[in-house]
This record gives C-alpha cells, structure tokens and sequence, in this order.
C-alpha cells in the first residue's frame, strides 16, 4: 500500500530537516547531502517516481518536489555556514595566548650617561646656532699653554697637573686648545663649541679623575661684550637644568680671559637656602668664562679692536653629578651596567 | 689663606662687620673657602708654671711637679720627658673637657694629681714633643684660649695666581679697603737705631737680583722665644715657632708678602755674593735634601759655596740654630722667572717661592727689613748693623701710564661707565688717575704686577663695578649652526644601542703591560704616570672594554654586550707625531639573548656579532668584507677576521683567544669587534630606486664543496657569474654530514633574479642558473646536492 505521494513527500521533508540538524560537523552534513540531495538520494528517487503518477498528477508532483529541493538544499547551505563559523571560531580560539606573559627577543642597550649629556648640551648649543668642532687630545705646549697666555714659568701652570708624554706632547688639560686651532683656521665670526676628553694628573678621588671631559664655548664677533656672555650661559643652563635658575658671576682669573668670572648657579639641593651640597652659601659654582684676551686673539692675527669675544669652559661630569645627584665621579668610568642603566 | 680678624684690623679701619667681608671678597673676586674661629675655645685649661719637681716615689718614668696656676700652687703628676721647672705649659684643671675625656682630680700610683700637664696635640692643636712649652710672656693662670685669643674669628681666602700682591694681611687689607669704604693703614717706616759695620754683599747678577737688602744684627739672646701673639699668628697661617728669629722672618713674610731670610752669621766664609751657580755646585737645604745646581739657579754664596737658593729655601750650613748670636738677615727681590724654574726643577713648594712667582712688590724689601730688624731686637735682644742696598735702577713692574678708552670699556662690558666712576673705582686701588681724551691715563702702583695694559684695567673696572651691573642681552640671532655634531657617530652608537649594546666609556690611559699583552701597544707612554695602571695612551678600545666586561662579569652580569667610541692613539712613524683616530667597539659575552622564555638559551656567537659590524656597515651602505687573515692578535685562530669597506681594512670581529680568556678570568667565549669611526662619516650613496614593474625570480640551489672552501668565496663567484640580474643572494643552510662525503659540505642559496625592463623568461633563468652552477663546478669542483 502506497502511502499518497504527497504525504510522502511531506514526511521526507520532516526527517530530512531533522536530519540536518541533527548534522554536527561536515562529514555528517556531507552524508546528509548524499543521503537527500545525492544522485541515489532519497529526493531525486522521489523525482525519479514522478514518471509513474498519473499524467495530470506529475507537473504538481514536480513542483512540489523541486520546492522541497530548494528549501532543504537553502537549509543546507544555512546549516553549513554556520558549522563553518563555528569552525573558524574555534581554529581561532586554539591561537589564544596568555597575553600577559613577556616578550621576547633582544633587549634595549643604551648610552653612557656621559654621552646623553653630551648630546644635550650640543643640542642646546646648536639651537643657540653654536657650530660643533673637535680637536686632538695629545697636543704640544703652544697651543695648550703659550697661545691661552700661560708661559712657560707662569703660575698657572700649577693649576694644570699636566701629563707630559715621554716622545714629546702633551695631554691636553682643557678643551681651550681648540679655541686656538678654531681660530688659526677660521675667520670671524666664529660661534662654537667644542666637546671632548681632558686630562690632569689627579689621582681618581671622587670629585677628581684624570680623564674628564669638558665643553668649550667660543663666540668671536664685532660688538660681541660680557652681556652676551651672561645672556648665553644663563639660556644654556636654564635649558640644561630645565628649571629656571639662579646665576651670579664672580671676578676670577684664567689667563686667556680678561675680565673672567666663575658662574654659580642657585643650589639645585636647597634652593638657596643653604645646605650641605652649596656649603651653606645658597650657590654652587658650575663653569669658568670671559672675555677673550685680546692677546690670544692677536697672537692668531684676529684684529683684537674690532673683534672681541667671550669663552667658556665646563666639565661635563660636574654638571651631570649636579643634575642627576652622581655622588663620585669614579662610577662614571667604571661602567658597572647596574649603575649605567640607572641613569636613563 | 688664612686671615683673622684681629690681625687685619692692625692694617684696616672699616666699619664693616667681619662677619660680612665674605660676600665682599666673593665679589671682588677672591673665593672664600672657609671661615671660623682661630682655635678651641678649652674651657679650665690655663698657662702654668712649673715651680718645682721631684721624682714620683712609685713610678720612674713620672715626675710629681709643683704647678702655680692663678695664685694656687697645685701638684701635678706628668710623664712628659721636658717638664723642668720654670716652663710654662698648658693645664687642664679638674672638669676641663678635652675631646671626650674629662680631668679629673686623681691619685697616680700614691700621688694626687690635681689636673693634667698638656702637649700641644692633646688640646686639639698641632702636636708638639712632650708638653707644649708657651712662650715667656704667657701669663701664669689665664685661660689658654683667651691668651691665644682663639676665640678671634678669621677667613680662609683663595687668592688667584694673579694677585701676588694679596697673599699677606697687608696686601688684604689694601685690598679690602678698595672693594669697601675702609681705610688701609699705610705702614709708616720708622728709623731704626743701628751701629757697626755694613755687610759686604756683591750682587753678581742685578738683572736676576734687581734689589738686596741686608744687615747685620748680632748680639742676639739665643734662648729667646716668641711672644704669643706671634706663635698664634703663625699657627692661624700654617707655620709653626722655632727660633724666634725665624719665627719673626716667618710673620713678616705672612704679614707684609715680602720673603726673609736670615743666615747664621757666624757660619758665613768671606764675602756674600748673590749669583749664578756653578754647574755641579750642590748645597744641601734646611729640609735636609741635597741638590745639585745648574747655571741657570740663582744662589746666595760664601767662599765656600751656596748658602741658599735664592727665593725658595735656605742652606743647612748656615742656618739658624739654638746657639746663633748674630745673623745676617736678607731681604732682597729676585726676578720671577728664575727662581720658579729653579723652584720646579727641584720640586720645592715653598712660601717664599709662591709669592716671588706671583710677584712680589720690589718697593718692600726696606720695609720689610725694618719691621723684621725691630721685631728680633725686641724679642730677642743685639744690635742692628746699617743695611746694605742694591738696587737696580731700571727694575719694577710697568709705570707707565695706561690709556683708558671709555668707549672700550663700553664695547667690552655693554654697559658705559662714567668717566667719573672708573676714576674713582681706580683710585681706590692706589693707581693713579689722569684725564686723557675719550677716557683716561692711569698709572698702576708698583705692586700690581697684573695690571700691564687696558684690558687689565678694564677688568678691575667691571671687578669693582660688579658683575652684577653688566647687562643680560641675547647675541645676535644667526639660524642653525653652521655644522652640527657628526651624526654618523651618534647613528652608530644608537644602532649599537637598538642591538642591545650598553655604552662604556673608558680612561684612554690604560695599563702598559695589558696593551703588550694584547700586542696593541700604542708606544705613547706618559712621562708623569700617575701610580697606578693608566701610564700608556690606548691603541684600541678593546683593553678597556674587556676591564669593563670582566669588572661586570664578576658582579653576578651573566650577559654582558658594551661599545665604546672613543678616541685611540698610535706613535706616528713620520716624526714625534701622535695619530689619533676615533674608533667604534663592542664586546659581547654570555647569552645570545636576554634569558626568556619560548626561545631557546645559546650562547653568543661570532655570527651575532658579526651581524652587528654588517649592521653598522649598512649603515653608510656599506658592505662589509670579512677575511680570516689579518685579524687582531688576540682573536682566537679561525675564529677571527679582518674586515674590510671598499677595498680598505676597517677593523676586525672575532672571539678572543682562549689563553687571553684564561688569563683575564673569563669563563665563556668572548667576542670582540673593532671598527673605524670613520667609516661613519661618509653618507650612505645612491638615489632612490624605482619599485620594479617587473616580478622577480626565485631558484634555490644546493651545491657541495670541500668543507674548506670558504662559502665567502661561493657567493663571490656566484654574484660575478650571475651578473647584473641577480638582485639578492641568501644562504639559508649550511649542512654536513649524513648522506655527504666526508670533507664535504653542502650551501644551500637562493637566489632573486630580476630584470628593470621586462618579465624573465624561463629560458633567460634556466641559462643563468646554468651559468652558476657551471663556474662552481669549475672553481670549487661543486655539485648539485640531489
């Protein structure tokens, strides 16, 4: 006995929509395909029939048939879209990390604090439209001593614990050496600095070491006078120190600047108020300067009436145990990593 | 130096407080480094005299000594090996506090003691032998420190090497007097009394010697002590009593600034003369050390020989001794420039020699005898000779008038100073003023040694002015600097930086015997050395770097990666000359990587830092060229190359060898490279390069070689056989072993083909392939690996 076709087909329907869902991964939906939609699926033997129904039965049999096709086969790419986004999600739920576990790879190094502070204050100078030069670090008597005022029996020279090399030369004991070789090369104007390593006889202690370094400033230019000098260093160590600050010079003597002042700056510690670091005096001295001896410039065959200047010199790692409160000057050459990775 | 209250009022008259003259010579230009009271104040410690003393019944070494302090007898037990009687000396009476012990009233082995019998050193004050005996005048019961007056406060003032003319109280003086309103009290020559016989002194070298004075004074009581306010005065300067002679020489010189010294006039053969050694004359010094002279050392001589360099020290065999009765006291002005020659050459710091070098004023040497000559008759009793005087007329420091223009001092401090104004600010300093046109003539006084020309009077002005007054004005805006810092260097160091490098910075003086180790001897090395290992200039970076990784290898820094650039230095073979270059290097030991997890821990490797040199080489576009030979000495054979940029060595990458490994303490492979820093400064060439339109080509190809055949050498050949169209050349494996023939090893490289102008073909690829593998096979009898 027959069941009537459409009930049938009805019921075909129904357990194939069950079927479908029932179909949990690709291979089932797959199965599924074939078992229903297949060349020998249930569906196309149900098409296959149509051919013995009455004449008058078979164009709604179609019909009907290719209807249930469409649904079942639209259910179908439903159904296999989802079990695809199902799929992705859990492919890219198996990439998930512990994000909060640490990178990896190389470290960063980094610079000498030295070097840090020597960039910063040629960039300070640069912005103030200082041109960068250098000069050598083994000299000879003239341009260390002779060409900045100091004889050979001049007092000052004591200042100077000079290392003298055993073939002749010395190690220069200040950056003012190349004030002297700037200036035998070049016309004024001149606006300079010149970074680099000095060298004095002191046996390391912690405020002495005998290899240091030093910045010297040169400006050499018509109507240039000690206002700006006083107007620069002030710009360069209000920017150094970033904060504004306290400046005094005091009259002071170096031969090869006349008048010469030492500068002190307000006391970073205290404020002025006195302490242990100013010595209770509310400053602490920071640089040496002047006006450019109008015999150095007239040694080098600069016309001392028309030109006129102002130097200065400091030590580079007096201004960074100020800034950074460096207690010894030592920990800057023995490189302990500990230490030089403190200083960022 | 030290200057006290009391002692410069004797020269000043200034309403200023004490308390305020150091802000005053700050300004002025003399930095004040301390400031306090003369001494301790030693509250219940008084002068005593002994009066009597016996043995101790009980003790051999101790002496019962009856003491008269202040009306009361007292008996005190001492130890001190110079308690006789009729000394004066310092007692501490019961409850005086000394350091951290209080005095007693005590009984010492059966005696009572009532208070202790003082040296020098147990008050606090400079040590002295056994008890400190006090001058004559001391008075018997006042309070030690009240004598002394320590209680006077006093200014310790650095004077600058210009100002010679400061370094006494009376040079200070004058010069306080000028910074302020006060008076200075101009010494007034008074004339002595004196009899006999001028000494004979034949000064031989006036240009040297251009004044001497001397005379004289004998009759003298040999026993004398100095008073008490000259032995403090001594003290707050830094001397200390002897014999009252030389005490008084001593005081002149720290009062006046003018350098005495006095002969014990029995010791002197003949005639005195002041001249030049002769060289290979030796004369051994009061601090008891021979020196040999030589022509150029200005002496004061007998018959005999030197009795003294003159201006720096005094000779042993005419010195003045616990017996001198008479001497011949000097003094003279010698000329700068001699003496401190002479002065360094033998290494004497003295007194004397610091003010003769800085200048002392020629006009002193009558006064200063005066006042020395009149304090020892005072002190020490006799009887003064007439002073013999040279004097060469044409010496003194320059009085010729000075012209000073206003407008100069204008264009120099920005700011104009009236006419009126510097005249009276230079006239407060003893120079005499005139008017000129445009400003002014002035005449500095003899003892301003400083002052030769305009700008040195300009200095005074702005000193006296105060810096203060001068303006603050911007320079002149000029835009950008004309040349910047070398950007290359600081691009080098920020690479090294990016690579996980620390940056050092080593002394550039290392030790000798670790460069001769290393074999980078610069042969530069100091004459001076400071004790210790920095006595040679550094040939490379490498020695300190290597210091520094093992300074930190030690402090538990298991992975250590420095570079230093810095400046090395080689003895130029052409002439004395230096060469100095700036070079760039690392040192890497320990792990490849920071330890972490996901990645496996290995060690470093010579391929790491290798890969950092071509890094930095890249940099500048450049490649670099590795060969095995002409590596440093220290590297490890086969383990260390020779780079070179361009056909030209620029240094070398390697690990170091293991017997310099053990003998610094290192326990893992090190490596090390070196590079010139200016490599860095040329700019990387070329312009900008068009995206091809064209796609590339990629063939792989593995061919063995004997094991030996550098694969450098490979992909030289493989670049020169392919031609213009290989555009990129990788080794992506290197392998030996199973399933090659012994001696053999197979190089796996890709390589990218490209043509600008048109798609390659396969017959255009296959050809070139084909070319490769041809001229491997032929150079390095190299097959494809099947």
């Amino acid at each position: 006995m027959d069941e009537p076709f459409a009930e049938r087909l009805e019921r075909l329907e129904r357990e194939a929509e069950e079927g479908l869902t029932a179909a949990s991964d690709v291979a089932a939906l797959e199965a599924w395909r074939v078992r229903v939609l297949g060349k020998s699926g249930a569906l196309t033997e149900e098409l296959k029939r149509i051919g013995t129904l009455a004449a008058d039965e078979r164009p709604r049999a179609g019909q009907l048939v290719n209807q249930i096709k469409r649904r079942l086969e639209e259910a179908l790419g439903v159904r296999r879209e989802g079990l695809d986004a199902a799929l992705q999600e859990a492919r890219l739920a198996a990439e998930a990390v512990d994000v909060t576990l640490p990178g990896r790879g190389l470290g960063l190094g980094g610079l000498h604090p030295l070097t840090k502070a020597l960039r910063r204050i040629e960039d300070i100078f640069a912005a103030l439209g200082f041109s960068w030069t250098e000069g050598p670090e083994v000299e000879d008597e003239f341009h260390n001593f002779e060409a900045l005022n100091i004889p050979a029996h001049h007092p000052a020279r004591a200042m100077h614990d000079t290392f003298y090399l055993a073939t002749g030369g010395l190690l220069r004991t200040h950056t003012s050496t190349v004030q002297i070789r700037f200036m035998e090369a070049h016309e004024p104007p001149l606006r300079i600095i010149a970074p680099g390593r000095v060298y004095r006889s002191d046996a390391p202690d912690p405020t002495h070491s005998p290899v240091f370094h030093q910045i010297e400033g040169l400006v050499v230019a018509e109507g240039i006078h000690m206002g700006h000098l006083k107007a620069t260093l002030k710009a360069f160590l209000e920017a150094f120190f970033e904060r504004p600050l306290a400046m005094r010079l005091r009259p002071s003597y170096f031969p090869f600047t006349e008048p010469s002042a030492e500068v002190d700056i307000g006391c970073l510690l205290c404020g002025g108020q006195g302490c242990r670091v100013c010595k209770g005096t509310g400053f602490i001295e920071i640089l040496g300067c002047g006006l450019v001896h109008p015999d150095v410039l007239g040694r080098i065959g600069i016309d001392a009436e028309r030109f006129t200047g102002f130097a200065f010199g400091m030590g580079v790692e007096r201004l960074l145990m100020l800034k950074d409160g460096v207690p010894d000057v030592r920990l800057f050459y023995e490189n302990d990593l500990r230490f030089l990775r403190s200083l960022r | 130096m030290r200057i006290g209250k009391q002692w410069l009022s004797e020269w000043l008259d200034s309403r200023l407080p004490f308390e305020a003259l150091a802000a005053v010579l700050t300004r002025g230009g003399f930095e004040v480094e301390g400031a306090g009271i003369a001494g301790p104040m030693l509250p219940g410690v008084v002068v005593a005299r002994i009066m009597a003393t016996t043995a101790h019944p009980n003790a051999e070494r101790l002496r019962v000594c009856e003491v008269e302090a202040g009306g009361e007898r007292r008996t005190v037990v001492c130890g001190a090996p110079n308690a006789r009687v009729g000394l004066k000396a310092p007692l501490a009476l019961p409850g005086a506090v000394l350091g951290d012990r209080t005095i007693a009233e005590t009984e010492l082995r059966g005696v009572r003691s009532q208070g202790m019998l003082c040296s020098g050193g147990e008050l606090g004050l400079p040590a002295t032998e056994g008890l400190w005996e006090l001058p004559a005048d001391a008075p018997v019961g006042v309070g030690l420190a009240d004598y002394f007056r320590f209680a006077d406060p006093y200014l310790d003032v650095a004077v600058t090497p210009n100002r010679g003319d400061c370094l006494s109280v009376k040079g200070m003086a004058r010069e306080i007097a000028a910074l302020t309103d006060g008076r200075y009290r101009a010494p007034r020559p008074r004339a002595l009394k004196t009899s006999g016989v001028t000494p004979r002194v034949a000064v031989q070298d006036p240009s040297r010697c251009p004044r001497y004075c001397a005379r004289l004074v004998s009759g003298l009581e040999p026993t004398a002590t100095s008073p008490g306010w000259l032995v403090e005065r001594l003290r707050l300067s830094g001397a200390s009593a002897r014999q009252a002679v030389v005490d008084v020489t001593n005081y002149i010189l720290f009062d006046l600034g003018q350098p005495l010294h006095a002969f014990d006039a029995a010791s002197i053969r003949g005639d005195v003369a002041v001249r030049l050694a002769r060289p290979g004359e030796e004369i051994t010094l009061l601090d008891g050390q021979t020196c040999v002279l030589q022509a150029t050392d200005l002496i004061i001589a007998d018959a005999e020989g030197p009795l003294a360099i003159a201006g720096v020290m005094g000779g042993r065999r005419a010195a003045v001794g616990p017996t001198t009765r008479s001497i011949l006291l000097e003094a003279a002005h010698f000329r700068p420039d001699t003496l401190s020659q002479t002065a360094r050459r033998l290494g004497l710091t003295t007194e004397a020699a610091l003010r003769f070098e800085r200048g002392v004023d020629p006009e002193l040497c009558g006064l200063a005898l005066e006042r020395a000559t009149a304090l020892i008759l005072k002190i020490a009793g006799g009887v003064a000779s007439p002073a013999a005087e040279h004097r060469a007329p044409d010496y003194g420091p320059r009085r010729e008038p000075i012209r000073l223009r206003l407008e100069r001092v204008r264009q120099l401090l920005g700011v104009a100073v009236p006419r009126a104004r510097v005249a009276r600010l230079l006239k407060g300093l003893g120079m005499a003023v005139a008017a000129s046109h445009g400003g002014l003539l002035v005449t500095a006084p003899s003892f301003r040694f400083d002052v030769r020309g305009e700008i040195d009077l300009i200095e005074e002005v702005a000193r006296l002015l105060g810096y203060d007054e001068i303006p603050t004005v911007e320079l002149p805006y000029t835009p950008g600097a004309a040349r910047s810092a070398p950007s290359g260097r600081r691009r080098a160091a920020d690479l090294l930086v990016d690579r996980d490098y620390q940056e050092a910075i080593t002394f550039s003086l290392v030790d000798p015997g670790e460069q001769a180790q290393l074999e980078v001897s610069s042969s530069l090395a100091l004459r001076n050395p400071l004790a210790g290992p920095w006595s040679e200039l550094r040939a490379s970076l490498v020695p300190g770097l290597l210091a520094t990784a093992l300074h930190n290898r030690r402090r538990q820094q298991g992975r250590v990666r420095l570079f230093e650039i810095g400046t090395c230095f080689t003895a130029d073979p052409a002439g004395a000359g230096v060469r100095e270059e700036m070079k760039i290097a690392g040192v890497a030991l320990g792990p490849a990587l920071p330890e972490q997890w996901g990645a496996p821990a290995r060690p470093v490797d010579f391929f790491d830092v290798k890969g950092d040199v071509e890094a930095l080489c890249a940099l500048v576009g450049q490649t670099a060229r590795v060969s095995p030979d002409g590596a440093a000495p220290f590297l490890q054979k086969g383990l260390g190359a020779a780079i070179t940029v361009a056909g030209h060595p620029v240094g070398f990458v390697g690990g170091l060898a293991g017997g310099h490994r053990e003998r610094l303490g290192f326990e893992e492979p090190v490596f090390v490279f070196e590079l010139s820093a200016s490599l860095f400064e040329a700019q990387a060439a070329g312009g900008a390069v068009e995206p091809p339109r064209f796609p590339s080509v990629r063939r792989d190809l593995a061919v063995v070689v004997p094991a030996t055949t550098a694969a450098g050498d490979v992909l030289d050949t493989v670049r020169r056989s392919a031609g213009a169209l290989l555009q990129g050349l990788v080794v992506f494996d290197v392998y030996q072993g199973k399933g090659l023939d012994l001696g053999k090893k197979s190089l796996a490289l890709g390589l990218t083909l490209q043509d600008f102008s048109r798609t390659l073909t396969d017959e255009v690829v296959e050809g070139l392939v084909a070319r490769v593998v041809e001229s491997l096979a032929t150079t390095y009898g190299a097959v494809l690996r099947q």
